[in-house]
């Protein structure tokens, strides 16, 4: 299968019954991917495909297909809306543990690619499937707002 | 476990007849529900990349939902925003952002949990749903799909392709509520979509019984009346012959119960806005 | 703004956790749990389980080279379950295998049967006299008791005018860290053991591995990896994974990696003890208290950990920030077949702090004062006597300073006046606010020696390694430090290279618990930083006064002067007598205040919080935006405790193991928030700083309470107060007064 990995076009061989999740932490070595629940609660996983915020603990790479453009964490820093909202973030103050952090980032960015001034409430929602235990999410809705200026 | 993809719809129904394996839509429920049971199936048919199944389509006066869509692409969807916005509102709050994107409207029709976010909303607009396999197609009404609990009429050939809904007449009302610990990313307390066409009412319930549920009585009663808080007050009384609720981990029979009765108080005064 | 230093890197994925080390040859293992909280096992079958592909070995207690039990108080702690099983999340097995699915499966297969022993639910059956022993070694199932006899409380009850008896309940809670636990282990050529993973003290990890292998101290090595989030729960848990990895390791002589799902985690980690607190107080009609006997029950669950502890801090704190001339205070820790419990954020001061702040408020109501006015008339004072005798005149006692500034900053006066008592608006809804405060005593007090160690070496290109005892959990304890030292020195903080702990470096520094980092880590760095001064200085003068950082380190290596310093502190004198509970049992205390606003709506009983405001002493605050984030998080984390988040037992069987069942709060719900930093600083502190990673969780509940009664006149005495509850004392209420 080819996929699109940050940019790069990457051919992939393994199971089809492997989560996507695997293929990047195992296969790709791609780690900054966490697994927090593995039941697509917690949106530590969170990758953008096609654009969208999904969690990769509940994507099966049978269920990917030729051509699929996949962005982990690890692939930010080479987009320019991605390095905004990693500095944002740091200059908030909207990292604690970090484990929450790859698939917070990863959320506000495919929210802020469809929606570029979100309201609060509409970030609030955008990462409301992103648990975060550290910081309350004062500070990382405070970390998504500053991108939106 | 052998995955495979189909390539189209005809691919798919050839598949599900050879194989006679489960079908892979989103995966947001049936992979976690295999991860919890430990319960792997020898094999799946992965349909995510079946374009036929992804189309929304107003024909003849009918709303047509590929079973393939999923909740965002629903809740997205021009016509669904036109005619069904209770069933955009549903959409929305299937899950969080992640499972929207992912999980599809099909996929919450066969998982048949009686929390399914989107099934009180069809099951008040009176939906069909379309079964295909190789030897046809069979159309059954909503009504009629939910046996029991996460009993379905579908047969172990059939792929769930698509679901049919009137486009609603004129002045017609209808609302989406929810009840749930969290505003998103929630598995409902208790849901409900709530329709008045005309004078006559459509109620469904999700969360209060083994099934998504009908409320006939108080559907009945309320029928050909004008409605005021007296009247909603007396149909409060019938609504417990409708409903069944259960205790589970999220919440007691009894305040189900009553946040039943509370959402149709609230969608009366609703209705006194419009 | 000072940044955090390691927040690049976790913003980037560069971040390496335990779930990140892919090491050649590693194998995989996973846990196979108790089929029965409290059961005798009959045999253990493992004959299908080993047949599995990929299956490399089955571990059992019989495979422990060393001491089959652990703990860090008492060690009644089964590394694998032997015989009896305690709990539901006691680990039989672990199974090891080539790949995680095939150990899996093999564990689907492993065939245990048992015979079910009559359990222990609740600490008031396992208290019974009579009641079947979880530990047969011990007299009875009481883990630990801690009284305190101050004054006669018979005396103070006669002088009042009211006495008033109450209960409070808190409920099993979760920590909920982000990363469930993991580590990976490796056995060395010379025999050693390495391990890394996510723990928050590095040393329990390095004691209870090698109890359990049989090595010495010395030939295991600890080395943290970034944590994914503690709350006091990465201690004893992952502690006793590692010794499990260490001890597959040296059998196998393959690399291990343990890496725990979320439902791996929440079944077999330790808890929030719930407690069950009666309190009885006696106070004059204008406001005096004048008693106070407290009875604290906590369930300790199946092993002891930290129970005496987390216990003991709640019997210092029981009177909360006011004065009782007469006290008596019992408090138990007691063995059932539930899941342990052990240390959480806050150390037992949530749930005392519920008790208390419930307490206060209704103590004013019942002789109808102003419950703000009632708190200051018995506030403790400047150079007061707590009731463990401990004169408070060597730090600033800032309750009514705090109080003052939360209040003033919420516009109290003005919203109180607003709350519906009970009298809902048009709609059926209420609104109320509510206010907790505490003091709390800072580091481990009498619990332990309180001692720490940093370690700095100036390389010959003038960069400075900072390794210090304490551990990073994620709290920005390596930023805190590294500012620290850097700004002693006199260089940027960019110079500082921070070396994450390591076992065999740095001494033990006791547990990163207690709020204690940034006092006892920033003293033993500026201890650290003074000698390296004292070596500097006579170079500098004589190289000259406009000599760089650099110049001087260079001419410092050329002349042989090694630039190495092993700082350390050392905890001032505390004291405690046990039979009577008196001394002083801290060394110094903060003080906090947190104030919420909410919204009930009548029908469902829902709650909307709409703001939340907590003012801290923390004597100075290093970093002010990472210090605030403290309070947010704590204040959320709070909220959870107060409305929502519960481990529910059934049968001793947790029923909600993941986040689909166990809700933590989400962005969504979060209210406006506001963070008061207030500074006295102390003089046993690094710049005065003192803590701040406790207090900020200890307050919520209470305060949640107090606002449903201000709002709904209901008073709630047990955590969490959910929608259903409210709902239900609504509509009873409703029935009453119709």
């Amino acid at each position: 299968m080819r996929l699109k990995i940050n940019g790069k076009n990457r051919t992939v061989k393994c199971p089809l019954d492997k989560r996507l999740l695997d293929l990047l932490r195992e296969d790709l070595r791609l780690t900054g991917t966490k697994e927090g629940c593995g039941e697509g609660e917690c949106g530590a996983c969170s990758v953008v495909l096609n654009g969208e915020a999904v969690n990769s603990c509940l994507i099966l790479v049978g269920q990917l297909n030729d051509g699929d453009e996949i962005l982990t964490v690890e692939g930010l820093e080479k987009t320019p809306l991605g390095k905004k909202i990693q500095k944002s973030f740091m200059k908030a103050g909207a990292v604690q543990c970090g484990f929450c952090t790859p698939g917070m980032l990863m959320a506000a960015y495919a929210l802020l690619k469809k929606n570029k001034k979100p309201k609060k409430s509409e970030i609030e929602d955008g990462i409301a499937g992103n648990l975060c235990r550290c910081t309350g999410y004062k500070k990382i809705v405070e970390a998504i707002a500053m991108c939106t200026k | 476990m052998e995955i495979i993809k189909a390539k189209n719809l005809k691919d798919a129904l050839k598949l599900r007849t050879e194989k006679k394996f489960p079908i892979l839509a989103g995966g947001t429920d049936i992979l976690v529900q295999m991860r919890a049971s430990r319960n792997f199936p020898k094999g799946m048919i992965c349909i995510s990349g079946v374009r036929e199944l992804k189309k929304i389509s107003l024909k003849n006066n009918k709303i047509e939902i590929g079973a393939g869509a999923t909740h965002s692409e629903v809740a997205l969807n021009k016509l669904v925003q036109k005619y069904l916005p209770a069933l955009t509102d549903a959409c929305k709050t299937v899950g969080a952002r992640q499972i929207q994107n992912r999980g599809t409207i099909g996929g919450n029709v066969m998982n048949a949990s009686p929390a399914g976010d989107t099934l009180p909303v069809l099951l008040a607009f009176d939906a069909e749903v379309v079964l295909q396999s190789v030897r046809g197609k069979r159309i059954v009404p909503f009504t009629k799909f939910y046996k029991g609990y996460r009993s379905i009429d579908a047969r172990s050939d059939e792929i769930l392709t698509a679901i049919i809904i009137k486009k609603p007449a004129p002045k017609t009302h209808a609302v989406f509520m929810k009840i749930g610990t969290r505003r998103a990313q929630a598995i409902s307390k208790v849901c409900a979509c709530f329709v008045r066409a005309g004078d006559k009412f459509a109620i469904a319930y999700g969360s209060v019984a083994a099934t998504p549920v009908r409320c006939k009585r108080v559907e009945e009663f309320l029928n050909g009346k004008k409605i005021s808080a007296a009247i909603v007050a007396e149909a409060l009384e019938l609504l417990n012959e409708d409903i069944q609720p259960i205790e589970d981990i999220r919440s007691s029979a009894e305040y189900r119960s009553h946040v039943s009765k509370v959402l149709l108080d609230r969608f009366q005064r609703i209705l006194a806005t419009f | 703004m000072v940044r955090r230093i390691d927040a690049i890197e976790k913003v980037t994925g560069a971040a390496i956790y335990a779930e990140d080390i892919f090491l050649p040859d590693m194998i995989y293992a996973v846990p196979l749990f108790a089929p029965h909280p409290h059961a005798k096992i009959i045999s253990i079958d493992t004959a299908k389980a080993k047949v599995v592909r990929g299956v490399v070995g089955i571990f059992t207690a019989s495979d422990v080279p060393g001491e089959l039990r652990t703990g860090g108080v008492v060690q009644d702690h089964y590394i694998f379950a032997k015989d009896v099983t305690r709990y539901s999340g006691d680990v039989v097995a672990m199974i090891a295998a080539e790949t995680l699915e095939a150990a899996r499966e093999a564990r689907d297969k492993v065939d245990i049967k048992f015979e079910p022993l009559p359990a222990l639910f609740s600490p008031v059956d396992a208290m019974k006299p009579g009641a079947p022993k979880i530990h047969p070694e011990r007299e009875n199932n009481i883990c630990c008791h801690y009284p305190v006899r101050h004054g006669d409380t018979d005396a103070g009850f006669k002088k009042s005018d009211k006495i008033i008896e109450r209960e409070y309940k808190t409920q099993h809670v979760e920590h909920a860290y982000l990363e469930p636990e993991g580590c990976v282990a490796i056995a060395n050529a010379d025999g050693s053991v390495t391990v890394r993973g996510g723990m928050q003290h590095p040393f329990t990890a390095q004691k209870f591995t090698a109890r359990a292998t049989g090595l010495p101290v010395n030939k295991v090595q600890i080395i943290q990896t970034t944590l994914g989030g503690g709350f006091g729960g990465k201690d004893d848990t992952i502690s006793i994974i590692c010794a499990r990895a260490a001890i597959i390791t040296l059998k196998t002589k393959r690399p291990v990696k343990i890496i725990y799902t979320r439902e791996e985690s929440v079944r077999e980690s330790y808890k929030r003890h719930p407690f069950h607190v009666k309190f009885k107080a006696g106070v004059t009609k204008d406001g005096k208290l004048q008693a106070l006997e407290a009875n604290i029950v906590a369930d300790a669950g199946a092993y002891c950990s930290t129970s005496p502890f987390v216990i003991w801090r709640p019997t210092v704190q029981c009177t909360g920030p006011y004065i009782y001339p007469n006290v008596k205070c019992d408090s138990y820790a007691v063995y059932t077949n539930n899941t342990f419990t052990g240390a959480m954020r806050g150390f037992g001061s949530p749930q005392i702090n519920f008790a208390i702040e419930s307490f206060i408020d209704e103590l004013a109501a019942e002789i109808n004062a102003d419950p703000i006015e009632f708190r200051r008339k018995n506030f403790f004072t400047q150079g007061c006597t707590t009731h463990t005798g401990q004169k408070f005149d060597n730090h600033k006692v800032a309750i009514a300073e705090v109080v003052n500034a939360a209040l003033e900053k919420f516009d109290w006066n003005e919203k109180f006046g607003k709350c519906s008592r009970g009298a809902p608006d048009a709609n059926g809804n209420y609104y109320g606010i509510g206010m907790a405060c505490s003091y709390r005593g800072v580091s481990l007090g009498h619990e332990g020696k309180d001692f720490c160690a940093a370690i700095i070496k100036i390389t010959p290109d003038a960069k400075v390694e900072l390794e210090v005892g304490v551990a990073e959990n994620c709290q920005g304890l390596k930023t805190v430090m590294a500012n620290i030292c850097a700004k002693e020195l006199g260089v940027e903080v960019e110079k500082i290279i921070y070396k994450d702990v390591d076992t065999l470096s740095v001494p033990d520094s006791c547990p990163t618990v207690a709020s204690r980092g940034t006092l006892v880590g920033g003293n033993a760095v500026i201890d650290a930083v003074r000698q390296i001064k004292e070596k500097m200085a006579p170079v500098a003068k004589n190289i000259g006064a406009h000599s760089s950082f650099e110049d001087i380190v260079s001419a410092c290596h050329s002349m042989n002067i090694e630039l190495h310093a092993l700082g350390t502190w050392q905890g001032p004198p505390v004291s405690w007598e046990e039979t009577t509970g008196q001394g002083n049992a801290y060394f110094t205390y903060v003080y906090g205040c947190q104030v919420v606003e909410l919204e009930v709506e009548g029908k469902s009983g829902k709650v909307r919080v709409k703001k939340m405001l907590g003012a801290h002493d923390m004597g100075k605050a290093i970093n002010p935006e990472m210090a605030k984030g403290q309070i947010f998080g704590g204040m959320v984390m709070g909220m959870g405790f107060g409305l929502k988040e519960e481990i529910i037992h059934k049968e001793g069987v947790i029923q909600n193991l993941n986040f689909d069942k166990y809700r933590i709060v989400t962005s969504a719900e979060v209210p406006e928030m506001e963070a008061l930093i207030v500074e006295n600083r102390d003089p046993a502190g690094p710049w005065g700083a003192k803590a701040l990673g406790e207090p900020v969780n200890e307050l919520m509940g209470g305060a949640i309470a107090n606002a449903l009664y201000y709002a709904t006149g209901v008073r709630f005495r047990e955590t969490p107060i959910k929608a259903e509850t409210i709902r239900t004392a609504l509509s009873l209420r409703r029935s009453i007064s119709d």
